[in-house]
């Protein structure tokens, strides 16, 4: 039935002044809502990204026993877990990225930062896709040796 | 009218004194078809059992009384068309509230976490009223508008998951509205309300569900005044600990 | 156990005028303590629909003896002079006042506060925000009003008593809803400021709570109530709900247009002459029943209507001063005015009567004070401008609340003996009457031929058979009444009994404008009979009072007091 919220949840300092029925959860928490399975995965993102640092702890590790455990690494990597893995957390950083940026930091922007008004939000999207844009090929332009 | 349909209303009941917990009742209304789920609950109230309790005043989305779970999502009932549902609508209580009686929930919380964002003009020198008004440029005016178009009716409360989880956390509404008096050009109290909204999980327990957001039926987007006033709050912050006696 | 609270001042009402008492008692003086008490939470008031915007001169073009002359004129000559002379002085100090408290006044582009056109008012002096007025106003003062820890604020208690003593009022009695208990309030000065009560009628801009319960109260208890039959009707309501469109639809330029699609207050003559749209609400009211009469209205399911056409407005003006408006009409008749004209027909709005007080809100019992709607403190007169009521709240709120101070100061407490047995008695009423099944009627039906007799007899147009009829039904209702089977024995938050106490108020409201109109045969402001088409300044340039008497309701009338303005023919 019901899903019980936290007991005290909009309960007066005083107490209440009849009985009441305890606070319940939204209807459609947790999964029944689109918009809350979202936020919930934008929470769990968290792991996978502890995961992806857990690969990277052990790439460091390998290139620190040597080149065959290295070459050993290498290999693992072409498992199809593997790939689904990092596929899975390439798709979920650029979700995580756009609804962090796009969605969350536009919507942080006062009206005035300090004494400054804020620019209108209608220009937020495309200078922060252009500099995703611009951070992107930097990095990809580093990694392939273009440039460095 | 010859256009009615029949629709079966499952309505949340409870009585304090009868009921150890909600249990529910159903009703067969005739709806018209430009009825809101408010009408039919006015019809129930009216003809078929005159034991429901409903908060409801202005039926027109401006008091703010009627909030309620239709189908388990957060409705204004006189704004909520029954042309959106099925044969079978299900009516509670807002969500997040302790329950009252059948559809009536507990206020009281609320108001406490109103007036904690101190939610009036806070002056250093109150303006003479031979002074005449403020000059408030349109553009001003337009910088807090939309946060001072709330009408306390909840929906916000009963769709955020922070508020079911945590006690401390404010809530949309209030600091929707504490935020709407920070940036009035009139209002000198910003300092004032960034502290108070700094104490443990005030502004900071919401982890953006962008729910309130989602529901409220004003467009007012309390998650923007949250997440603004958690950077105005931070910001505060660390202008008192750069500048002493915070820059004043 | 009947709780008592003790406090100097109680107010009953947590709309504009109850507001703005409280805010006005403790700037009066800081240590009173005052209890604010409400059927509902203050910003579900009635207030908060209000949505046009409030009346006082701001403009270099205008002139307070012009908002005089404008507001004496609209009361068809039955606004005391006096009354408005102050009004108008005040006014625009009020509006500054709920600016520097936060209130968000449309604005000119240099930063002024800006003001529209309304209903028979010659130059722009309604002060706005966008088209919700009354919502920002009544937050703001709700806000404004929570810094003051003297105001104690009992929200959801029922008044159902006033506790009146020899020299005078002495507190109040109220169902406390959460609990179903009685609480008895003491103080040496009470204020009534509970909204007007045009639920008394089918058809209705007004909300669920607006049932005239503090015109009952004091109508019971010795006050009479004055000028009653003066029931505004609005032009532009939408068909089914009656939900308002606001007159500023009309004061930022849009058309009323008949079927032929004319604008019909042009074509023909209504009296109104060049002012068209924005002629007084009395005046377009019975022009629209007219066009409807004459075949040129449009048929619907709820009645014969008019279009009121805002298409050439365009929608960036629209989206700037009506946004509401916009919303109000997609969302209860599908139309978006942008695109369409929206369906409207007059639709009954507020009372100019009420509770008979003195240019201090001071009624005749020692003590009690009465404001905003429920009070008739002979501004509006036969016929209120749009606009010039949310102000009333505030100027005659205010005046109320510093005089309520002053004679709080030299009156003495009751006697608390008394006043707790009068408490012990009313719960032991409200018991009995909690849940009684026995009885032959429902509320829901007596209700409702209450609300149709009144629609009948003291609709737009009357005649003394239709109104006699009303009368005599009225007291018939009021019999069965006494006969309602109720249902609901629970103590908590039992909206059956509070239903059944409206209802009883509400008949003693509609007993009171039924007898009112009856009286007078004459056609004045909103007044309009068939059978005496004219106004007769030479019988009835006076205010109806109606007694309240247990044996039927007793009529008499009072001077009204002319001043610098002589009675003319009402002509625009
Ligand atoms: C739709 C609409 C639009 C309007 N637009 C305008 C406009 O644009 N301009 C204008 O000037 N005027 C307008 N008016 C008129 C104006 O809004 C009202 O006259 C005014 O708001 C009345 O305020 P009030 O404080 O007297 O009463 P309300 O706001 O009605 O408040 C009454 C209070 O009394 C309390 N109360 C009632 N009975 C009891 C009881 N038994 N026990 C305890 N408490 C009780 C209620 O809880 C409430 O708090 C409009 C009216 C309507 C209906
Ligand atoms: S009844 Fe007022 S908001 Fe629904």
């Amino acid at each position: 039935m019901r899903n019980p919220a936290h007991p005290h949840t909009l309960r007066p300092s005083s107490g209440t002044r009849t009985r009441t029925a305890p606070p319940a959860f939204p209807g459609d928490w947790p999964t029944a809502n689109p918009r809350y399975r979202a936020y919930l995965l934008y929470g769990f993102a968290g792991l996978f990204f502890i995961l992806a640092a857990g690969v990277m702890v052990r790439a460091l590790w390998a290139l620190g026993s040597g080149p065959g455990a290295w070459e050993t690494f290498l290999e693992t990597l072409g498992h199809p877990l593997y790939i689904a893995f990092h596929v899975g957390s390439f798709a979920l950083i650029v979700w995580f990225g756009w609804r962090t940026f796009f969605q969350m930091f536009v919507k942080t922007q006062p009206p005035m930062i300090g004494p400054f008004p804020r620019p209108p939000v209608a220009v937020f999207p495309p200078v922060l896709a252009a500099a995703w844009l611009g951070a992107s090929a930097l990095l990809i332009a580093v990694l392939s040796g273009a440039i460095l | 009218m010859s256009s009615e349909v029949k629709k079966t209303f499952v309505v949340t009941r409870f009585d304090p004194d009868r009921d150890e917990e909600p249990r529910t009742d159903r009703y067969e209304v005739p709806v018209q078809p430009d009825w809101k789920v408010l009408d039919a609950l006015n019809y129930i109230k009216d003809e078929i059992d005159s034991t429901l309790a409903h908060r409801w005043s202005c039926r027109m989305a401006v008091c703010g009384s009627c909030g309620m779970q239709v189908d388990g999502k957060p409705k204004l009932t006189c704004k909520d068309s029954l042309a959106n549902y099925g044969d079978t609508v299900t009516v509670e209580p807002l969500a997040n509230f302790p329950v009252v009686r059948d559809l009536v929930v507990e206020f009281e919380g609320f108001m406490e976490k109103f007036k904690s964002v101190k939610p009036w003009i806070i002056r250093a020198k109150e303006r003479a009223v031979e002074e005449g008004t403020h000059r408030q440029s349109p553009a001003e005016l337009e910088a807090f508008k939309q946060f001072s178009m709330c009408i306390n009716c909840m929906l916000c409360y009963s769709a955020c998951p922070a508020v079911s989880n945590e006690p401390e956390f404010a809530g949309p509404a209030a600091i929707a509205l504490g935020h709407r008096y920070n940036l009035d050009s009139r209002d000198e109290g910003d300092s004032e309300r960034l502290a108070a909204m700094r104490d443990e999980g005030f502004v900071y327990a919401c982890s953006y569900a962008n729910e309130c957001s989602e529901v409220c039926p004003k467009n007012v987007d309390p998650a923007a005044a949250v997440n603004q006033s958690k950077l105005l709050a931070t910001m505060d912050w660390m202008k008192g600990l750069v500048l002493p006696r915070g820059g004043k | 156990m009947v709780d008592v609270h003790k406090h100097d001042i109680i107010i009953v009402g947590g709309g504009a005028a109850g507001l703005r008492a409280a805010i006005a008692a403790v700037e009066a003086d800081p240590q009173v303590s005052v209890a604010l008490v409400s059927k509902v939470y203050p910003m579900r008031s009635h207030t908060v629909s209000a949505e046009g915007g409030a009346a006082a001169v701001a403009r270099p073009d205008d002139s307070l003896e012009m908002h005089g002359y404008d507001t004496v004129k609209g009361s068809d000559f039955l606004g005391d002079q006096d009354v408005i002379e102050y009004f108008v002085e005040e006014a625009p100090k009020e509006l500054t006042r709920l600016e520097h408290w936060g209130c968000p006044w449309s604005r000119n582009d240099d930063g002024s506060v800006a003001t529209r056109a309304f209903g028979g008012m010659t130059t722009k002096r309604t002060w706005y925000a966008s088209d919700k007025v009354g919502f920002h106003m009544l937050h703001s003062l709700f806000q404004h009003s929570m810094q003051f820890d003297r105001i104690v604020r009992y929200d959801e208690r029922f008044v159902t008593q006033l506790l009146i003593e020899d020299d005078g009022i002495k507190g109040v009695s109220a169902l406390d809803v959460r609990t179903g208990n009685i609480e008895v309030f003491q103080a040496r000065a009470v204020i009534l400021a509970t909204g007007g009560g045009g639920k008394i009628f089918p058809f209705t801009t007004n909300g669920n709570i607006k049932t005239g319960d503090g015109m009952a109260l004091a109508y019971r208890n010795g006050v009479p109530l004055k000028d009653m039959e003066f029931v505004q009707y609005h032009p532009t309501g939408l068909p089914g709900t009656g939900i308002l469109i606001t007159e500023a639809t009309r004061g930022e330029g849009g058309h009323l247009i008949n079927s032929e699609g004319e604008r019909f207050l042009v074509a023909y003559d209504y009296g109104v002459g060049n002012k068209a749209e924005l002629g007084p609400r009395d005046m377009i009211s019975r022009a629209i029943i007219q066009e409807i009469e004459a075949g040129r209205g449009l048929p619907g399911t709820y009645g014969e209507y008019v279009h009121l056409d805002l298409r050439h407005l365009g929608e960036d003006k629209i989206m700037k001063r009506l946004p509401f408006v916009r919303e109000l009409a997609t969302t209860y008749v599908g139309v978006d005015p942008v695109t369409t004209p929206i369906p409207i027909r007059p639709v009954v709005h507020y009372m100019m009567g009420g509770v008979d007080t003195d240019i201090d809100g001071l009624t005749r019992v020692g003590g009690l004070f009465a404001a905003g709607e429920t009070a008739c403190v002979s501004l509006n007169g036969a016929n209120r401008l749009g606009s010039n009521s949310l102000t009333e709240c505030l100027v005659f709120g205010a005046r109320a609340g510093q005089r309520a101070v002053a004679l709080s100061k030299e009156t003495s407490d009751g006697n608390d003996v008394a006043l707790r047995k009068r408490g012990f008695e009313e719960q032991e009423r409200i018991d009995t009457l909690r849940g009684k099944k026995k009885g032959g009627e429902k509320l829901s039906h007596v209700r409702r031929e209450m609300t149709t007799s009144m629609e009948r007899g003291c609709g737009v147009y009357r005649t003394q058979d239709t109104m006699d009829a009303t009368v005599q039904e009225i007291a018939q209702l009021k019999g069965r009444f006494a006969d309602i089977a109720l249902q609901d024995d629970s103590r908590v938050f039992n909206t059956e009994i509070i239903a059944a106490l409206e209802l009883g108020n509400m008949l003693d409201v509609a007993e009171a404008v039924a007898n009112s109109a009856a009286y007078r045969k004459e056609s004045r402001g909103a007044h309009t009979r068939r059978d005496h088409p004219t106004r007769d300044d030479q019988n009835y340039l006076h205010h109806t009072l109606v007694h309240f008497d247990p044996a039927g309701p007793r009529i008499d009338t009072s001077q009204v007091r002319l001043g610098h303005w002589e009675p003319e023919e009402r002509k625009y």
